[in-house]
This record gives C-alpha cells, structure tokens and sequence, in this order.
C-alpha cells in the first residue's frame, strides 16, 4: 500500500490505497484517514478529494484510523456522501469499525442514514 | 468542593489552536478519571466551544480564546470565553448550526452569557461518574 500522507504534523494523514490490492474497483481510490477531522484540518481531506474528483477517480473514505471528529469535519463527510456539487455516487462512506467519538458523533446527529444510504 | 488541578489556557483564537487546547482539555479530564463516553462527551462539547470562537467571535479582526478547567467534587467544569462580538450577533458564517446542539446535548449544564466588557463565556458542566 502507498501512503501519501498530506501533511502528517497536521493532526490528520490522509493515506491513499494505490497498489491495487486496496482498490475497491476499477478508478476508485480508497482514502484512510488517520488522525482527527476538525476546524484545523478540514481542508487536507477537502483538498484531496477534489484532486481526485478532477483526476476522474470515485472515492471511499474510510474512518477507522480516525480518532476524533467535530462537526465541521462532519459536515464535510455529509456534503460529500451526499453529492452535493460532484456527480452521484462518486464519493462514499466505507463502514468499519468507528473510535467512541466518532460514533457517539455519528449517532448523536443522526446522520448514519446520510452518510451511508 | 475541593477544586484540584485547575487548567487555564490563552491563545489566539485560530484552526491551530483547536488541537491543542483540546488535547490539553483531554489530559486534564483524563487526569480527573474521566474516560470512555464521557471522555468523548466532553471533547466533543469542548471542541464546539472552540470551533464556535475561531469561526464566529471575531470576523473583523485577531482575537484570544480563554479556556479553563476545574474539577470540584464529582463535576468537571469547562469555560471557553473570548472578547468578540457577543452571542447574540449574526455571524456571515453560518456553519452547519449543529453546535450549540452538540454541546447542549454532551453535558449536564451548559450556559451561554454576554460579557460585560465584551465577547462571550460558555460555561459546560460535566458529571463524573464513577466507573
């Protein structure tokens, strides 16, 4: 697996799946993230999937590296489950296994049915 | 009330911030025995406290962010305070409005108050309970 980590003093890596084996089809591209999701870093994963969008790719991102999110890193998470200005489908919510935060969060937003339709 | 270990911290009110006092707010309730879900409580209220600082308390110019902790009997109590422009005026960002919600929702207490010189003090009150 190659990582590409995106400015890991940042308090949040963004590692990419891109030797195949962590492919989860053909031009999608699989995204850990590592770290927290919050008002400070918001931007890494921002930046990073629309990369990947402009480069025709899909995009799952998977939160069980993650150990901590507030409700702007949330709200990037809806926006991007729910399309909003990209075409459908082409970023998802992989489901795995959620830090206690992260789905305390989750839960307490009732936002598992936008996040994972 | 016995307060121990009383943490108090001041910055300016920017992204970077965020992490910091967060993990020192997390030390210092870890510190006070409190772990699990409410440990994930109380980062998550704090952390919309100082969200709510650096996005909407000074849209026009620098400003600080003043945090303090304090643990007396079987309560932690978290203070977030700047010097902006007051609860009560209209912010030209938004956000998700998700917030104050979160934060209502995590603690037993939550107060919001203008200050008199100016800005805004929230006041978070968390029991801990034993395991």
């Amino acid at each position: 697996m190659e990582h590409t980590s995106d400015e890991p003093m940042a308090g949040l890596q963004v590692v990419t799946a891109g030797d195949g084996a962590d492919e989860i089809e053909s031009q999608a591209i699989r995204l850990g993230l590592i770290g927290e999701l919050d008002l400070a870093t918001v931007g890494i994963l921002d930046r990073r999937i629309d990369q990947l969008l402009q480069d025709g790719c899909k995009v799952e991102i998977d939160l069980s590296g993650l150990t901590f999110i507030d409700s702007t890193g949330l709200g990037l998470l809806i926006r991007r489950a729910r399309g909003d200005g990209q075409a459908d489908g082409a970023v998802t919510i992989r489901r795995s296994e959620l830090a206690n935060q992260v789905r305390r969060l989750i839960d307490m937003t009732g936002t598992n049915q936008t996040l994972w339709p | 009330m016995s307060v121990t270990n009383l943490l108090r911290e001041t910055c300016p009110a920017t992204p970077e911030a965020v992490r910091p006092l967060r993990h020192a707010v997390e030390r210092y309730a870890r510190a006070a025995g409190i772990e699990g879900e409410q440990l994930a409580a109380v980062l998550t209220a704090f952390a919309e406290a100082v969200a709510n600082v650096v996005t909407h308390a000074y849209p026009d110019q620098p400003g600080d962010i003043h945090v303090s902790a304090a643990v007396g009997g079987n309560e932690l109590r978290i203070k977030v305070a700047d010097d902006g422009i007051g609860c009560n005026a209209s912010s030209a960002r938004p956000g998700l409005g998700l917030g104050l919600g979160l934060m209502a929702d995590s603690c037993s207490s939550l107060e919001l108050q203008e200050r008199g010189r100016g800005g805004t003090l929230v006041t978070m009150k968390f029991r801990i309970d034993s395991a």
